[in-house]
């Protein structure tokens, strides 16, 4: 059998090439999806080999969300260490309990994190993020969800958290960005200005972390750590935390893409070869539609090439009459 | 009659639906939903043209409409196996 069926049609027959015969597109469909279960697999088989690596920093999403406030005129909020550090937390325990939502299968809400943290807020929100690969991506998405983009624009709000966590999630290494935002009316200790009240206290972060994960010193404010008093401080960074220990061999949303545009590239490329040989023999051949076929094999790489990578939940909002909280909207 | 001669023309019309959906996808790049979305629209618009096409042409065969439906099931298997 010659090479060249495999690329052009049958010098004879002018039968299609084989590698653009449904029985090759039924193969590459089933290839593809074993692909992916095969990513799955593994992911799971060998927690962290794969994943997303990112550039995201907690003080560009800040710039960002401060922007997108500006340009409205809104007053900037400003980064609270309390808020920072329920945000953390938050991460830590979507990593310790495999969950990518506000409420976790413990039971645990985003205000919890953030009242235990020491913040005691009338307004607070959350917006989540993971697997994206920039600042700027993370924002834009928040921004195209009305649901998060309430929360950027929130006059209400005055105090802002992040956290930006590299983890293992599902088995694949995950950037996971929480974002807490809150207001307050009232010091956090009573008789004592906020601004001795989020004083900092340095706490020495336990040595799970791994050189991908932020080292930076955890600051608590001295409200939040009083009341912790009776909390181990090993809390702030639990123990169980899936250690990353280097970059991700390499990240299966990247790949799937390459493969999947490079599959359509070369199809594309054998299906006009095919239109072209047999308009110059002058054949003609009762068969599919080539530009049909073209059409829409171009739309999906199209598609496939401007999908970016991250994901968001919706965005939640809380509010908190006196010492009574209740959920205003949960989308 | 006036549809059989006009059957062949309607591949303009595809193509142009294909190109404002290319335009739209572009436009949605940070709603991978919708961009999904929009692809599996379209894909279904592509199999009911097929159809349409190859009925008046008098060239309808199984073989034919099995090509379209899994390069229209391609299309959708690669989608929505990055997205989900």
């Amino acid at each position: 059998m010659s090479i060249l069926r495999w690329f052009i049609p049958h010098r004879d027959t002018h039968q299609k090439a084989h590698l653009i015969t449904w029985q090759a597109f039924l193969v590459y469909c089933l290839l593809f999806i074993l692909l992916q279960n095969g990513i799955k697999i593994f992911s799971l088989a060998k927690p962290g080999v794969l994943g997303t690596s990112s550039s995201i920093t907690q003080q560009r999403i800040i710039e960002l969300t401060n922007a997108e406030r500006s340009k409205i005129g809104l007053p900037p909020v400003t980064e609270n260490a309390a808020l920072s550090q329920a945000a953390s937390k938050k991460a830590a325990n979507m990593f310790e309990e495999n969950y990518w939502a506000h409420f976790a299968p413990s039971g645990k809400s985003p205000w919890d994190f953030i009242l235990n943290s020491g913040y005691k807020f009338i307004y607070a929100g959350e917006n989540l993020a993971k697997n994206f690969t920039n600042s700027e991506d993370v924002i834009a998405a928040w921004m195209n969800s009305p649901s998060h983009k309430e929360n950027l624009i929130n006059p209400k709000y005055k105090d802002i958290g992040i956290a930006v966590e590299d983890g293992i999630l599902n088995g694949q290494t995950t950037t996971l960005v929480v974002q807490e935002f809150g207001s307050r009316n009232a010091p956090a200790i009573a008789g004592v200005p906020t601004e001795v009240a989020l004083q900092a206290v340095e706490i020495v972060p336990t040595p799970v972390s791994s050189p991908s994960v932020s080292k930076e010193v955890q600051v608590v404010p001295v409200a939040a750590f009083q009341q912790q008093a009776t909390e181990p401080r090993v809390a702030i960074l639990p123990q169980t935390l899936p250690a990353v220990t280097e970059k991700p061999l390499f990240d299966p949303f990247q790949a799937s893409k390459v493969i999947s545009v490079s599959i359509i590239s070369i199809l594309m490329i054998l299906i006009f070869v095919d239109f072209m040989v047999l308009k110059r023999r002058g054949v003609f051949r009762i068969s599919s539609h080539h530009f049909a076929h073209m059409a829409v094999l171009s739309l999906a790489a199209a598609t496939i090439f401007s999908i970016k990578s991250g994901e968001i939940s919706n965005g939640i909002q809380f509010r908190a009459p006196d010492s009574e909280s209740r959920i205003m909207g949960v989308e | 009659m006036k549809i059989n001669r006009l059957h062949k023309h309607t591949i303009y019309i595809l193509l142009a639906t294909v190109l404002v959906a290319a335009v739209a996808i572009f436009k949605l790049a940070d709603q991978p939903n919708l961009q999904a979305g929009i692809l599996t629209g379209i894909v279904f618009i592509y199999l009911a043209w097929a159809i349409f096409y190859h009925h008046i042409d008098k060239s309808i065969r199984l073989e034919i409409i099995i090509e379209y439906v899994l390069t229209a099931s391609l299309a959708l298997t690669f989608i929505y196996g990055i997205l989900l």
